[in-house]
């Protein structure tokens, strides 16, 4: 079997952090919330990597706008020990 | 004890600095390997840990898709939960892939090669003991139609798949019997593979000698 772990980005002082908050099971709900992460974190650091890697523009001006985003693309056989929950309403996190 | 492939986790995210960790459960069992591979692009990387303790740099090449591929292995890794790090020679702001696969009955990576050389469904070989399963990875332009063969002529299932500006996915082969071994892997665009042998713990034959 194989668990989608669904993190939540945010800014805390300064640093990205991602935080897991339970698994998936349900490839479409998996798909919904990284074409969001795609749409609108992922595409938002494409279109300004230079600037970032330059140091011209902060990360902190998209959390700004959005303060948390989230995304389901690291995938493992196992959680046992994690203390990770299966989520089935992805409501929350598109 | 045989070479038993144990927990997986495949994760690709955009390090936002020059590190990162996640969770990952190395299986219980005697002789335990960790293997590692990241496939980071324009920025190559530095350490690996996991449980705090520091992985061995295998390979670290620099590829023809600008990205930089890079091997760990670990044996006899802290069992359970424990968290993977990974450390960068500098921020990176390009989405990141890194794998990792648990054994136990193995004594670490054997041989490797990889074919930089940019052309569809290429392949690379490499010469492997017996029991041994081979992780095969590919570095391509798209992800259509993406496969591996482990050996060249058997499809293996693609457990990750992963956009890093160009794509990069692969998978693993079961125990093979030993011999120099093709592995091929591609999608509709040109592609660069890698093959890692992961070897099973040879077993010492005992013979008695009885003096009388």
């Amino acid at each position: 079997m194989e668990y989608n772990i669904l993190n939540k980005i945010n800014l805390i002082n300064g640093s990205i952090v991602f935080t897991p908050l339970g698994y998936l099971l349900n490839s479409n709900d998996c798909d919904t919330i990284n074409a969001n992460y795609n749409a609108t974190y992922l595409n938002w650091v494409n279109n300004n990597k230079s600037d970032l890697e330059n140091g011209n523009i902060n990360i902190s001006v998209f959390f700004d706008t959005t303060p948390e985003v989230y995304e389901a693309h690291q995938v493992t056989t196992s959680v046992d020990g994690m203390g990770l929950n299966e989520i089935t309403d992805i409501t929350p996190y598109i | 004890m045989p070479l038993v492939e144990g927990n997986r986790t495949a994760d690709v995210r955009v390090p936002a600095g020059s590190s990162w960790s996640f969770s990952h459960n190395q299986n219980t069992g005697s002789d335990g390997c960790l293997v590692v591979i990241i496939a980071s692009p324009a920025v190559s990387v530095s350490s690996v840990t996991y449980g705090g303790q520091a992985l061995t740099n295998v390979r670290n090449d620099s590829t023809s898709y600008s990205t930089f591929w890079s091997v760990w292995r670990l044996n006899n890794p802290p069992t359970g939960v424990n968290s993977i790090a990974v450390n960068l020679s500098s921020g990176s702001w390009n989405s990141t892939s890194t794998v990792c696969y648990s054994f136990t009955g193995c004594s670490g990576v054997g041989n490797h090669n990889f074919n930089n050389t940019q052309s569809v469904n290429q392949t690379t070989s490499i010469t492997i003991s017996d029991n041994s399963m081979i992780i095969g990875s590919v570095i391509s332009g798209n992800a259509t139609s993406a496969y591996i063969q482990i050996p060249q002529g058997t499809g293996r299932t693609l457990q990750w798949n992963h956009n890093i500006n160009n794509y990069t996915f692969g998978g693993i082969s079961p125990s093979l019997t030993s011999g120099s071994k093709t592995i091929q892997g591609g999608s509709t665009a040109t592609n660069i593979i890698l093959a890692v042998e992961v070897k099973e713990l040879a077993v010492v034959a005992k013979r008695r000698i009885f003096i009388i």
